[in-house]
């Protein structure tokens, strides 16, 4: 008796460690390839040579690839994993299948505090910001997290007074109040104005330059750092906040960090990329069903891993490499994205057993 | 290493011969009708504008707006123009009828006030629209001392509001979305509302000559035709000297935002202008009219190395430029001054001249850019619109 169990616990171990691998052998491979593809054809010899420096290589070549891919897909190999690992841990808090980075409102928070600078500030005030030395995207940066942070501050007070389920229609409820203020804002707006706002919402992970990922970059993984000593009281929150509370979890002070470090996360990467969707709903639960566990030790790691991913393929395929175009990347991801979900829980079946 | 740098030699059209051949075409049109005795109707020359055309009957002057939006090239409207002092004559009911000489205008957008300074329309302005963009102090002046009235447009157009001021002309151009167009409303209301296209006019000049379509409505087409042959004649005066030059700069234009570069497309009116002040824009093999969006390092690669950068947005200097995006540094452009923005005449709040007084006068705007990329030819040149970053 003891013994098969045993035996399933290699055979476990053995699957998940296989699982990784591949999964971390394909997100290497497609990293290369976001650095080898792009709009412009540029041959491999002359990518490697960019990052050996050679001579011979043109400098616009090298430039392309160590100042605009580069920095580019490391960003969305980060930004992906902290999506992912923000999704998880909300569906994990609020037991909630459906929750995301951004149930809590923070991205409505973010486009608030973009739509001031981009919609009422720029207009009235070209001077204003230009005295602040304050412009361009570090500007749009500095307000998307200002705007997430002001929104987290106020959802983690109520947190303190409220449970979960009712703090989860409070989130919502605030998304609502801040989407009808950025409406006004764009009601008011020229066209030229909106369309500036517009490509912010539509996400882009190709704006961060070497000197703001070296902000993006700490951050991010300190936060998803901070997550690992969390494994345990993620998987008691799974079971209920009243179960975790008997194996003597101190809930509402965890509940509250949890929620912060995941908001935090969410907001960062909303900052520098704008708002990406369907990401972080999305990686959780193509984790869960590659894994087939509702354990966080795995679901975590995996979930930054296979997130990253998913952002490297999203913006390989938005980058549409040998054309000139574009594709907004919001849009690759929830393409490309929501069939593999409806796939994975069509053979999946269980969710219902995972979140109780 | 052969990078398509230069690949807009073979296309660059040249518009002024082009604007030659309209010119001896409709000259021909209007000389061949007038002995067969068809119409009664005198066609006034029209010489570079493409979409409107006006035809005078012993009873009323028609105008006719064709083409007033992208897409709506089969689309036109027609104006009847009757003297106030005439009775209206029996015309078909899509035409519509304007009373002449108008005395009350109001305009939707403030690229109508290049018309009312240059043909002294002042008196005629009732009302006017985005006064925080509008760079015409006397107009202005008229909103502050109570003789012009202010009209919100766009999202909040007010059509009450636009009822009051008995407007027996409005002024507007339309996109052929229902949601932002304000003359299906205005005209739902029998408001006298005449949509104009000089907007999807693809030569400088003929965006210019609607000069004449305005005049129409105030008796004043003589000024009209000789302001209109001023700046053309200026217009092909310069334009004729940069064709003698073998040197053509390359040139890209406009910045990214968001990681996506909007460029101008390759037949757009910006192209066109690049091209008759003797510049090579990298993408004039592009089709397309209006912006193409573009993935940054793509025109990264094309555009690295091109001579001069225009209209990089607001930004009025290059460190704000910097701020926007560090890599803009790598651009030669920028790195030996070839960084200019249009920038020159803008208020306050962001709205530029050069949409206003530019429309009117393209020769001005090609002075201005013959002077940047061709600074020998016009050696005293004080610059009205543009700038160089610094």
């Amino acid at each position: 008796m003891s013994g098969s169990t045993e035996v399933t616990v290699v055979q476990e171990k053995g699957r998940y460690a296989l699982t990784f691998g591949l999964l971390a052998i394909v997100t290497l491979i497609v990293l290369v390839a976001n650095v080898c593809l792009g709009s412009v054809m540029i041959p491999i010899w002359e990518v490697i040579g960019s990052f050996l420096g050679r001579g011979e290589v043109d400098p616009v070549i090298s430039g392309i690839v160590f100042d605009f891919r580069f920095p580019r897909a490391l960003t969305a190999l980060l930004g992906g994993a902290a999506l992912a690992a923000s999704g998880l841990m909300m569906q994990t808090v609020f037991r909630n299948p459906l929750a995301d980075p951004f149930v809590l409102g923070v991205n409505s928070g973010a486009s608030l505090g973009v739509a001031v600078v981009l919609l009422l500030l720029a207009p009235s005030g070209v001077a204003l910001t230009q005295n602040l030395q304050l412009s361009g995207h570090l500007l749009v940066v500095l307000a998307a997290t200002g705007g997430a942070a002001a929104v987290l501050a106020v959802l983690l007070v109520l947190a303190q007074r409220v449970d979960v389920m009712s703090l989860l229609i409070l989130g919502l409820m605030i998304s609502y109040g801040i989407g009808s203020m950025v409406s006004i804002l764009m009601f008011y707006s020229m066209a030229e104005r909106l369309q500036s706002f517009f490509s912010w919402s539509f996400g882009n992970f190709g704006n961060t330059t070497w000197s703001q990922f070296r902000v993006f970059a700490p951050v991010i993984l300190l936060g998803l750092g901070g997550l690992f000593p969390l494994f345990k009281i993620l998987d008691a929150f799974l079971l209920g906040e009243r179960y975790a509370k008997s194996m003597g979890v101190r809930v509402k002070s965890a509940r509250i960090m949890i929620l912060g470090s995941a908001s935090l996360l969410a907001g960062v990467v909303t900052g520098f990329c704008g708002p990406i969707g369907f990401l972080g709903i999305a990686a959780p639960h193509l984790c869960r069903f590659l894994f087939r566990t509702a354990e966080h030790r795995i679901l975590v790691p995996a979930s930054m891993l296979v997130g990253g991913l998913v952002a490297l393929v999203a913006d390989l395929i938005a980058k549409a490499p040998g054309l000139e175009s574009t594709l907004p990347l919001n849009a690759v991801t929830a393409l490309m994205g929501a069939p593999v979900i409806m796939v994975a829980l069509l053979k999946q079946r269980n969710l219902k057993k995972v979140f109780g | 290493m052969n990078r398509m740098m230069a690949n807009g030699w073979n296309r660059n059209r040249d518009w002024f011969q082009v604007g030659q051949i309209w010119n001896l075409s409709i000259v021909t049109v209007f000389i061949l009708s007038l002995p067969c005795g068809i119409a009664e109707a005198d066609r006034a020359p029209v010489l570079y504008a493409n979409n409107f055309s006006i035809e005078k009957y012993d009873t009323h002057t028609l105008l006719t707006v064709r083409n007033p939006w992208r897409g709506a090239e089969n689309l036109s409207f027609e104006y009847a123009l009757v003297s106030k002092k005439s009775p209206v004559p029996d015309l078909p009911v899509e035409v519509q009828v304007v009373r002449t000489p108008v005395e009350r205008m109001s305009v939707l957008e403030t690229v109508y006030l290049g018309h009312v300074q240059a043909l002294n329309l002042y008196d005629q302005l009732a009302g006017m629209p985005h006064l925080n963009y509008t760079n015409d102090q006397r107009a202005l002046r008229q909103v502050e001392n109570g003789y012009t009235k202010e009209i919100q447009t766009g999202n909040s157009l007010n059509i009450e509001s636009l009822l009051m001021l008995k407007s027996d002309l409005i002024f507007t151009s339309a996109m052929g979305n229902p949601q932002i167009d304000a003359h299906p409303q205005l005209q739902r209301a029998k408001q006298p509302v005449v949509v104009t296209a000089g907007y999807m006019e693809e030569h400088p000049l003929g965006r210019s000559e609607w000069i004449k379509f305005t005049a129409v409505f105030f008796d004043k087409e003589n000024e009209a035709t000789e302001i209109f042959d001023r700046i053309s004649s200026e217009y092909n005066r310069l334009a004729n000297m940069v064709k003698r030059t073998g040197n053509r700069p390359t040139v890209v234009a406009n910045a990214p935002f968001g990681g996506v570069w909007y460029v101008a497309g390759g037949r757009s009116y910006m192209a066109q202008a690049i091209a008759d002040a003797g510049g090579d824009y990298v993408f004039s093999d592009d089709r397309s009219f209006g912006g193409v969006p573009k993935d940054f390092e793509s025109v990264y690669f094309r555009a690295g190395s091109a001579d001069f950068w225009l209209n990089p947005g607001p930004s009025r200097s290059l460190s704000s430029l910097l701020e926007l995006d560090e890599r803009f540094n790598r651009f030669k452009a920028f790195g030996k001054g070839g960084v200019f923005n249009n920038t020159l005449r803008v208020n306050a709040y962001g709205g530029n001249d050069i949409w206003e007084r530019g429309t009117l006068h393209p020769e001005e705007v090609l002075a201005d850019l013959i002077a940047i990329m061709h600074p020998k030819l016009l050696p005293k040149h004080e610059f009205v619109y543009y700038e160089r970053l610094d």
